[in-house]
This record gives C-alpha cells, sequence and structure tokens, in this order.
C-alpha cells in the first residue's frame, strides 16, 4: 500500500502538518536550548562522573594531588637527574604546563569515552547529547583548577611564591577551556562514526605534548621555525600560565586575544560538526 | 474536522531514513578501501534504507495505538521518533508540546552510583527536573522495595533488584505521551501484580499510548486502533479488530509458505507449546555435528536478523554441563540480554541438547533436542524438537525464526 492510499483512510488534521523548516544553525541554538533545559542532568553528570572516577582506588580524591605531581616526578629524574639539563625550578616550569595538557587529554578522552558509554540511552530518549562531551570538560575543568591549587603549593619550596597574578589563571583557563571544548566536540563526535579516532588521537596527543614546550622553554626552538611553531595555541596558553605563577606578571595578552578569536572559531566549528552528526547516533545500529 | 486539541500525536508521509554507509564498526581503513576501490559510487544509490516510510496516523487524546509488525519492520524506529530520539527524515510529525517518552528500564544508570543517586541522573536523562525528582523520590523507593539497599552502588544489585529499581523510575514520572514497547514484567509474583497495577495507573492517565507488542492479546484488549507496520510502510492503519484480523491471518500464512522451502520431506509439526522440525540436508553427519558445534561454523547460518542477535557474543562449551552464550539485542529498545543455556546431552554426531534455565527472559524454560541420523545415502536427516514456554502469539515468531535459521543452515550445506 502506498502512502497516499494510506494517507487517504486516516481522518487527521493533516493540513496543518508542515514540515518543520531545518537548517544546521537552528539544529544548534535548538540544541543551546535543550541544554539550558537539562542543564539538571549535566549537574548530574559532571558530579558522578567527579566521584566515581577513583571510587575503586585506594587513594580516592587524593589522586586529584598524586596525578599531576607523579607525572612531573617522572620527567624530573628523567631530563633533570639523568640528563642533568634543568634549572632548579625546573619541576615548576614543567608541572605548570602538564597540568594544562593535562586538561586537554583528559577532556577530550573522557569526551570520547563517555559518548560511546551513553549509546543505549541516545537510543531510548531525546535528550540534548553535547552535555556528554560537556560534562567531561567541566570534570576536567575542575581538576585543573584544583591541580592549579596544588601547583602554587608545589612552587613555594622552590622560592616561588602565589601573588594576584594567579587569578589571572580564570581568562587564560577559559580560553583553554574554549578550545578545549571544540576540540572535544569534534573528536568525540567523528569517534562514534570512525572507533579508530579515538585510538589515533593518543598518539597525536602524545606527538602533541613534546611538540609544545612542556618539557623544554621555547628558545630551544631555532628560530627558524619559530613562526611555524608558535601556530601551536599551547606555546602561548603555556606562556601566560607561566607568566602568571613564575614571572609575577600579565600574559601576552595580544598573543592570548589570538588565541581566544581562534578557540571561538574552534568551538563553533566542533558544536556545529556534533550537531549535524549527532541525529546519526541513535541510528547506528 | 476536529479542532487540534482533540489530538496527542498525528504524523503525515512520515519517514526515516538509515544511512549505510555510517553504519557501527566500520573503521577508517574500510572507508578508504571501499573509496579507493572506486565503490564509492556504486554503493551511493544503495547507501540508504528507509526504515519508515509514508507513514500517517493520526492519534487523539485517550485513544491507545497499537503497533504491529515482524521484527525489523519499523516499529521501535517508529516510536525512537515519536519520543524525538531524532527527527524524522521525511514527512512530518507532532505531539503539539507534549513530552513523549518511552518507558525503558535503566536508562541512563551509572552502575557505579548508588540506587538513590541512579533515580535522580534516570528521572534527568528522561528530562524531569529537580523539583519533580525530590517530590517523587520517597514514593519510587518505596516502591522499588529496595530498604536500605537504596543507599548501596547499582553493581551490587542483583538483575532483579536492577529491574525494580528501573521500573520504579520509569513508572513514576508519567509522561504525557506514553510509549510502551511491550508490557513490562519484572520481578517476583508480587512486584508483578502491583507493577502491572501501576502500569494501568499510568496508562490510563497518559494522555495517549503508542504500545508495540507482539501479543495479539493484548493489543486487542488495549488499543483502539492498531497501526501495522511491514517492511517500513503502513501495511493496514484502522479500527483494532479489523486490522488485527487480516495481520494474524496474514502471519499464519507466512508459516506455511515456509514448508515448501524445506528441502526434501520436510515435517513440520506444531502443537500447543512444542515445536518439531525436520529436515533433510546433503551433507555427511559429520560435516553437519560441526556446524552445530563449532561457534564459527554456528555463527554463519545462524539468522541474527531475526532474533537481532550479536554474532560475535557467542561463546560455547560443547560438552555435558557447559554453557551457550548469545548476547541479543532488543530491537526495541535497545537493551542487551545475555541468553544462556546449558548442554544437557553432547553425544558426537548422534545428539545435542540444551537447555535455557527458567529465569532466561525470553526463552525461559525451554529445551531443544536435535538428533542427526544417517540414512546411508551421504544426507543427513535432522530432527529439532523444542519445547518453549510461551505465548500462542510468540510461538509463531520462535518458529519462524528457527525456519529461518534452518533454511541458511541448509543452503550452506548444500
Amino acid at each position: 500500500m502506498t502512502a497516499t492510499q494510506a494517507d487517504s483512510a486516516v481522518a487527521g488534521p493533516f493540513d496543518l502538518l508542515a514540515p518543520p523548516k531545518r537548517s544546521l544553525l537552528r539544529d544548534a541554538w535548538a540544541e543551546v536550548r535543550a541544554t539550558a533545559r537539562y542543564s539538571h542532568l549535566l549537574r548530574l553528570l559532571v558530579s558522578s562522573s567527579l566521584r566515581t572516577e577513583n571510587s575503586n582506588t585506594v587513594f580516592g580524591f587524593f589522586w586529584w594531588v598524586l596525578d599531576p605531581l607523579l607525572q612531573m616526578t617522572v620527567y624530573v629524574i628523567f631530563i633533570g637527574v639523568i640528563l642533568n639539563r634543568a634549572g632548579p625550578d625546573y619541576p615548576v616550569f614543567i608541572l605548570t604546563a602538564i597540568i594544562s595538557w593535562e586538561l586537554l587529554v583528559k577532556a577530550t578522552q573522557g569526551a570520547t569515552a563517555a559518548t560511546l558509554r551513553k549509546e543505549r540511552a541516545m537510543r531510548q530518549v531525546a535528550f540534548p547529547k553535547t552535555i556528554l562531551p560537556l560534562s567531561q570538560v567541566i570534570g576536567a575543568g575542575a581538576h585543573f583548577m584544583f591541580a592549579f591549587g596544588v601547583l602554587l603549593v608545589v612552587a613555594v619550596p622552590f622560592g616561588i611564591y602565589p601573588s594576584a597574578y594567579a587569578l589571572l589563571v580564570i581568562p587564560i583557563a577559559l580560553v583553554q577551556v574554549t578550545l578545549t571544548t571544540g576540540i572535544a566536540l569534534f573528536i568525540s563526535a567523528l569517534n562514534v562514526f570512525f572507533r579508530d579516532t579515538g585510538k589515533i588521537i593518543t598518539y597525536v596527543f602524545r606527538m602533541g605534548f613534546y611538540l609544545s614546550p612542556v618539557l623544554y622553554p621555547v628558545t630551544v626552538v631555532p628560530d627558524r621555525f619559530r613562526p611555524i611553531y608558535n601556530l601551536n595555541p599551547f606555546v602561548t596558553l603555556f606562556d601566560a600560565y607561566r607568566a602568571i605563577v613564575m614571572e609575577h606578571s600579565t600574559p601576552d595578552w595580544s598573543s592570548l586575544g589570538i588565541v581566544a578569536g581562534g578557540s571561538i572559531v574552534a568551538l563553533v566549528l566542533g558544536y556545529l560538526f556534533f550537531v549535524r552528526l549527532q541525529e546519526s547516533f541513535a541510528k547506528l545500529v | 474536522m476536529d479542532g487540534l486539541h482533540d489530538y496527542a500525536v498525528v504524523a503525515k508521509d512520515l519517514g526515516v531514513k538509515y544511512d549505510l554507509r555510517l553504519q557501527r564498526r566500520r573503521t577508517l581503513r574500510h572507508t578508504i578501501a571501499q573509496i579507493a576501490a572506486g565503490d564509492g559510487s556504486a554503493t551511493l544509490g544503495r547507501s540508504e534504507f528507509w526504515a519508515l516510510q509514508g507513514v500517517s496516523f493520526a492519534l487523539r487524546r485517550g485513544e491507545v495505538l497499537g503497533v504491529v509488525g515482524m521484527n525489523g519492520s519499523g516499529k521501535s524506529t517508529l516510536l525512537q521518533v515519536i519520543a524525538g530520539v531524532f527527527p524524522p527524515d521525511a514527512g512530518a510529525l507532532t505531539t503539539f508540546g507534549r513530552e513523549a517518552t518511552l518507558l525503558t528500564l535503566g536508562t541512563g544508570f551509572d552502575p557505579e552510583l548508588s540506587g538513590r543517586d541512579n533515580i535522580y541522573l534516570g528521572a534527568a536523562y528522561l528530562g524531569f527536573s529537580r523539583l519533580k525528582i525530590e517530590s517523587e523520590i520517597d514514593a519510587i523507593i518505596e516502591f522499588s522495595e529496595l530498604g536500605r539497599f537504596i543507599e548501596a552502588p547499582v553493581v551490587t544489585y542483583s538483575s532483579g533488584m536492577r529491574a525494580r529499581l528501573g521500573f520504579s523510575v520509569a513508572v513514576h514520572l508519567e509522561p504525557q505521551i506514553l510509549l510502551l514497547d511491550e508490557i513490562l514484567g519484572v520481578g517476583d509474583a508480587g512486584f508483578q501484580r502491583k507493577s502491572q497495577e501501576k502500569l494501568k495507573e499510568l496508562t490510563d492517565r497518559a494522555e495517549a499510548l503508542v504500545l508495540v507488542s507482539h501479543s495479539d492479546q493484548l493489543i486487542s484488549r488495549m488499543a483502539t486502533k492498531v497501526l501495522w507496520l511491514d517492511g517500513g510502510r503502513v501495511r493496514h492503519y484502522g479500527e483494532t479488530d479489523e486490522v488485527l484480523e487480516e495481520y494474524l491471518e496474514r502471519s499464519y500464512d507466512r508459516l506455511d509458505q515456509h514448508q515448501p522451502q524445506i528441502g526434501r520431506g520436510p515435517e513440520m509439526a506444531v502443537s500447543a507449546q512444542e515445536i518439531t522440525i525436520t529436515r533433510v540436508l546433503h551433507a555427511p553427519r559429520e560435516l553437519v555435528w560441526r556446524a552445530w558445534t563449532e561457534p564459527e561454523q554456528l555463527a554463519r547460518w545462524l539468522d541474527a536478523r531475526v532474533s537481532n542477535a550479536r554474532l560475535e557474543t557467542l561463546t560455547m562449551d560443547v560438552r555435558p554441563g557447559g554453557t551457550f552464550r548469545l548476547t541479543k539485542v532488543n530491537g526495541e529498545d535497545g537493551s542487551e540480554m545475555t541468553t544462556e543455556g546449558v548442554y544437557r546431552e553432547v553425544v558426537a554426531p548422534e545428539r545435542l541438547v540444551v537447555e535455557y534455565p527458567a529465569e532466561d527472559g525470553s526463552l525461559g524454560g525451554a529445551v531443544t533436542a536435535v538428533t542427526f541420523t544417517d540414512p546411508g545415502d551421504g544426507r543427513t536427516e535432522m530432527v529439532l524438537h523444542t519445547t518453549i514456554q510461551t505465548t500462542d502469539a510468540m510461538r509463531g515468531v520462535a518458529e519462524a525464526e528457527l525456519a529461518s535459521s534452518l533454511d541458511r543452515l541448509a543452503e550452506q550445506l548444500a
């Protein structure tokens, strides 16, 4: 039986039913409004993922402190002790960048996993799916702010005392979270279709770690590579964090402004990309 | 024409499309290989699959729409699109601003969290406000009969406790339009009675109900209208008795049509709760035995489409007392269920008996025995006998599934 035949047999207010106008921007706006309506779920997802991540470990919440410190120790032993190529405040220098890099990695990997894990819910309930990656980014942001406090304490024995400049972490971190959200949305949506993405990204991050000035200052990069090297937004971000923690000065606002602009573009593109793909998530059987 | 306020759900020429190129477990390698082989344009024409096409119906407030059809006919897709899980790809659908919610057990639960936390989480996924949840939480906890266990992580619950918790959350939230995929029955007899009562209350209070079920008795008892889906299209839509009668007639016709395909000397004798299927296979008995006892062989002919089995989850330990495990995906709500059988008799290459424990959902208490005899001409006669605790309507489905799998086995061995 064709649709028209079925149609004629059905009485109903069909004349009033017009197919809704749809466009990517409309869909994105609808997603934003739905997120506001589901902010309660977003809060629950953030708090539950923060509570359960270490629930089976002996140290529990203590891992929030241990994670960055152990990472720092590994590199301090490797580079500072074995290669003997580090200044006295080297631990603080690398810890500043490590916690910032961890924000990127934790948020993206968490978002990728969370989006996959809730497949069943996505197939059964209509909820704004962007809140799955968003909850992970927010959780990683909370980790970062905590770790930043730890950093300020760890810096004291090295003769670096906290100053009011440390409060500038808020605008700098906002820029980074904007950028990170864009990346996390993009990667987690892509990974639903190509499961290779999550695996590849692990190696991309590892390479990015060494290509960014985490363990070394920018000055070791030869001048002729500098214009390309500086395209990496983390060069600016690490610089900014180190300025407020170690040098008690303001960050380079003009560079940070450019990175902020780029981050907003990344966020918008990542969001649109996720929204474009998300209606197909529930159809992947 | 009636006023709009009389209607709860209206769909017009509804279509839902699946893009086959974007299916799960695709890897980049696969896609790149396809493009490299110049296959991109060749597959483009067949890359779409319309799970629903041209579906129109108008459901008034207070009405119950029963949806019937074979597995894979688009019933669950219809519920998903009404629930707003994805928008229609063609046509239009409206619920006039009402929330339409699919009743599912434990959607969004996080097993690491306590029962109480999961009530909050599950209800939030369904879009209920913090206020609504807080006003209901005591009633939900009491209904679940979980007592002090409500503070324990859900991971420590038995499957029965989990189901009770999920059910309690689902039935306390009262969506305006209720979408039901089979009537859920969980827990022991006492809890089941209580849950049926609550469900009745819920369906009475909902402004409209869409019910998918394989049970014709249930549909005939509850539905005011029936929509029969066949291959994603409306086969028949109208008054319950009229559509149901035709649907049942066709279902039995379909089973009869199976007979000529059964191979040489087929015989299909069906009694109330028993199914016996006999096939003569053109292959020696050892080969047939291997087809039944080696996982990679079994996976080739078990018809995964019908029961939505995930063949990659198949594990089997073929010895008396060994287990047979296979995870199936419920086509309607996407939940996964693992069927677990125990080999009772393993006599190579003559007889194989599997028993499914009574608590198993779909095959509860079923015993399947397969006997292979060698008439001495290189062929094998196979007799499958199964006893299954199920309703008449479900027996038809189970039988069609078995027949379809055995057809594939016959083809494979031919």
